[in-house]
């Protein structure tokens, strides 16, 4: 019985944490390649559920297509941040992008506010209803894609970057951006390109966790929050940290959440930030 | 009782030994030490060993008996070790006389109490902090452009006024990087007549400089560094012929063929 | 800009002159916007203490303002008076800052940021979830007022009216400005802008870096708390959203696009956003879209904000440098 309740408590664990695996991941190609702490890219995250809703419910598209031109309208508007706001502070001081990232953030957040309130929305997808019960642990279909729908984008994107030549013009520029550019590496051009991956990430894991945890204008900040302690823990710029990271907290929540306490469950993923700084005060494997 | 000892000192860096089993010292005589070797020698790094910015990884160093290794950049500046960095360290968005007092920290006492309220214990030390800060702008020749900020200085004088904070903290031991750097040869001399100066009031020196020169006239003594490790040590005539300084800076042919 | 004493003298008391007039001129309306722009002038000083004196982001600020203000509160409910309440609500916020900073301010730039950020996050949830102590998400309403200050004949000073609160709110203000004077003008103060500057040089001369930024944070915090006994004892109603991360990114736009690094820089900025909106008769959500915005556009264009563009660097102290005697 014991046992039962812990695989549960994984398994919801392992969902939740392919969520935080996807937005750290944008967010840690950012941080690689600008060294600026997007925090704006939780507002995609929003953009990309809210996108995906409108099409759902206005236009009665499925939830499939949906997602996938969500994924590219983020992916868009991704490009047109990095355009106008980030790329001229991308030599400034680093504190100079995270305050540019806040100004976005909150905007954006009350632009959507404006523009669709403040009420939670649920995504109606098809299979937020269904269950499935293996092993003695009962999913929601839905559950279980958000699941397996992250590890493909996530295996993706990592053939993306080891395998094709933006991939290593990517890993070029976060190793040294100066020695890239000298070797005629299009900056800009990478720039623009990890922004619109991202965001598409983003906008994916928003998509999938609207038919759970409803749709509303500030559902960006706890994720981005969750995601900035993923990558300081696993490493910024690490891709490995981000993802690994992202199911550690996953599951180390639901754990938390379970077995000692719910409502301070967000806190954990916190004090476990600030215990760690303390002792390395550049992350895990920081190395700044 | 040595003012200033380093014992068998060694520092890694991954697999480089930046420095390798080094051992000189300093007594209380008066004295000018030069720190002299090829580029890539070790000599910033001996000085950021002495200055705390970098922890040994073998060996000892002591300063008036005590060991220092490790101890944080601000207690060797209270114990009297100061310094200059070879690349302009100033604070640019502050006037001369602000950077001098900013030096002149670990001198005064004052803290919040005294910031708030300024009883007179506090007016009197800001006041004589200035006195002395404008004393030693004197000596160095800044005293004019004390109210100007650092961009509108000329290199020379930018250098003066880090010696000039160097010498604010009122030190027993003024580490010199470079100070001549960019600088037209009469410069550089006018510069060494204030380093002989320095000498003359009872601060030890140890000067990093390239200029051959410059070195070979102002220093008492001098350590050859080269790969991290001693070379030489010597006074300036032994340096001057020494075989093993002139391999290494010209090369094995150049010494064969001397 | 070689302006003599005399003359800046001049036009500071002129606009003291005019501020201690403006109430007996404003409608109620503008006089309580003027209460509560006065309560942020010296909130974003007191965050202006940790961005601008120290030159590090910290996120959590509102926090310090939330714990000052329900200390305040619980205080004032236990029978104490405000008069106690208001130094207590600085003393306890200050110390959390002691507590807080001190983990805190081992790390730098981003970590910094999101540490602090952690840390408000954390305080906030606190104040929601600590029912027994905070009443969670409700609030506490029916704060008490400040108690009246007797003076001759047996009239005193009450606050029940916004008017003598505005005149309390600007004697901590001045209180708060007079503070931030002295301290950056001083050795501490030298220490600050030193670490700010470069911190590497100043270790080296002899500036212990960590005290000097936790001290900075704590003062900071302390105001903050007494900011946050203000505002309770002035709305008599508090809750834990006054305090969240909105707050704390309000008082940061105040700070960034008023200048950082200048006295002058905060107040303006928090007259700035507290009052565009309501001369504009926007809602708060279009206020946070244009700050948000303006934010953006202040990084790339005017980074050392507003007032702060205007400084060229600190000037040395007024007794200084009479060329050689």
């Amino acid at each position: 019985m014991e046992a039962a309740i812990l695989l549960q408590q994984v398994a919801n664990g392992l969902v939740i944490g392919s969520i935080y695996a996807m937005v750290a991941l944008g967010l840690t190609l950012i941080f690689g390649i600008l060294h600026i702490g997007n925090f704006a890219h939780g507002q995609l995250y929003m953009l990309g559920a809210f996108a995906t809703y409108w099409l759902v419910s206005l236009w009665g598209w499925n939830i499939w297509s949906s997602m996938f031109v969500a994924m590219g309208l983020t992916a868009l508007l991704g490009m047109v941040l990095e355009r106008i706001a980030f790329r001229p502070v991308r030599s400034a001081p680093h504190i100079n992008g995270l305050i540019v990232a806040l100004g976005l953030f909150i905007a954006l957040e009350n632009i959507a506010f404006i523009l669709w309130g403040g009420d939670e929305r649920t995504l109606p997808s098809p299979y937020a209803t269904k269950m499935i019960t293996l092993l003695s642990i009962s999913l929601t279909i839905q559950r279980l894609l958000v699941f397996a729908v992250s590890i493909l984008l996530i295996f993706l994107l990592y053939l993306f970057i080891q395998k094709t030549k933006m991939g290593k013009a990517i890993r070029a520029v976060a190793q040294d951006p100066e020695v890239a550019r000298l070797m005629g590496i299009p900056i800009h051009r990478v720039s623009s390109t990890v922004f619109a991956v991202s965001s598409a990430l983003a906008a994916a894991a928003g998509a999938m966790v609207g038919p759970i945890f409803c749709v509303f204008p500030s559902m960006g900040l706890i994720p981005i929050l969750k995601a900035f302690v993923v990558i300081v823990l696993g490493g910024m710029g690490s891709i490995p940290g981000a993802i690994f990271g992202g199911f550690i907290l996953g599951v180390a929540e639901s754990l938390g959440a379970g077995y000692i306490s719910s409502e301070y469950k967000d806190a954990f993923a916190f004090a476990a930030l600030i215990l760690v700084l303390m002792v390395r005060p550049t992350g895990l494997f920081g190395k700044e | 009782m040595a003012l200033l000892e380093l014992e068998e000192v060694s520092k890694f860096f991954g697999g480089l030994a930046a420095v390798s089993d080094l051992n000189f010292s300093l007594s209380d005589r008066k004295e000018i030490l030069g720190l002299i070797g090829p580029n890539g020698a070790g000599k910033t790094t001996v000085f950021n060993l002495i200055t705390g910015l970098l922890k040994p990884s073998r060996g000892k160093i002591r300063f008036q008996g005590s060991e220092i290794g490790g101890q944080k950049p601000y207690r060797l500046c209270e114990m009297g070790i100061g310094r200059t960095f070879q690349a302009s360290s100033l604070f640019f968005e502050e006037t001369i006389l602000n950077n001098m007092l900013i030096a002149r920290h670990s001198r005064m006492k004052s803290g919040i109490w005294g910031a708030v309220a300024i009883p007179p214990s506090t007016a009197r030390e800001e006041r004589e902090a200035v006195d002395q800060c404008l004393e030693i702008l004197g000596k160095v020749g800044l005293v004019s452009k004390a109210n100007a900020l650092p961009h509108s200085l000329t290199n020379m004088e930018q250098r003066l006024l880090m010696i000039a904070m160097g010498l604010a903290t009122q030190p027993s031991l003024l580490l010199l990087d470079e100070p001549s750097a960019g600088m037209r040869p009469a410069e550089s001399s006018s510069l060494m007549n204030l380093v002989g100066q320095i000498r003359e009031w009872g601060i030890k020196v140890i000067l990093i400089e390239h200029d051959m020169k410059v070195v070979m006239n102002t220093c008492d003594r001098i350590v050859v560094l080269n790969f991290g490790r001693k070379i030489a040590e010597g006074t300036p005539e032994e340096i001057r012929a020494h075989p093993r300084v002139i391999e290494a800076y010209l090369g094995r042919r150049a010494g064969a063929a001397r | 800009m070689k302006e003599t004493p005399k003359k800046t003298s001049g036009v500071f008391l002129a606009i003291l002159a005019l501020l201690i007039l403006l109430p007996f001129f404003l409608s109620k309306a503008y006089l309580h916007l003027a209460v509560i722009i006065g309560v942020h002038a010296i909130l974003a000083l007191s965050l202006g203490m940790v961005v601008g004196f120290v030159g590090q982001l910290s996120l959590c600020h509102a926090g310090f303002y939330g714990i000052g203000a329900y200390t305040s509160a619980l205080l004032t409910f236990s029978h104490w008076p405000f008069w106690l309440a208001l130094p207590a609500a600085g003393i306890i916020s200050g110390l959390f800052g002691l507590l807080i900073g001190l983990p805190a301010l081992k790390t730098r730039g981003i970590y910094f940021a999101i540490t602090t950020l952690s840390f408000g996050v954390i305080m906030n949830i606190m104040l929601n979830n600590w029912v027994s102590l905070t009443n969670g998400p409700d609030g506490l309403s029916g704060l008490a007022l400040p108690d009246p200050i007797p003076l001759w004949a047996k009239t005193s000073i009450s606050f029940n009216t916004p008017r003598n609160y505005y005149f309390l709110v600007g004697v901590l203000l001045l209180f708060t400005i007079f503070v931030c004077r002295r301290l950056l003008n001083s050795r501490v103060g030298r220490a600050f802008r030193g670490v700010r500057d470069n911190e590497v040089l100043a270790e080296c001369l002899g500036i212990r870096a960590l005290r000097y930024k936790l001290t900075a944070f704590t003062i900071g915090a302390i105001f903050a708390g007494l900011a946050g006994s203000l505002y309770a004892h002035y709305l008599r109603y508090i809750c834990p959203r006054d305090f969240s991360f909105a707050e704390s990114f309000d008082l940061l736009v105040m700070v960034v696009v008023g200048g950082a690094q200048t006295i002058l820089g905060p107040i303006v900025g928090a007259l700035f956003i507290l009052a565009l909106p309501k001369f504009f008769g926007f809602e708060p959500v279009y206020g946070r879209v244009a700050f948000g915005i303006i934010l953006v556009v202040v990084m790339i264009y005017m980074p050392r904000g507003i007032v702060g563009s205007f400084q060229k660097g600190f000037p040395s102290p007024k007794g200084g440098a009479h060329g050689p005697s």
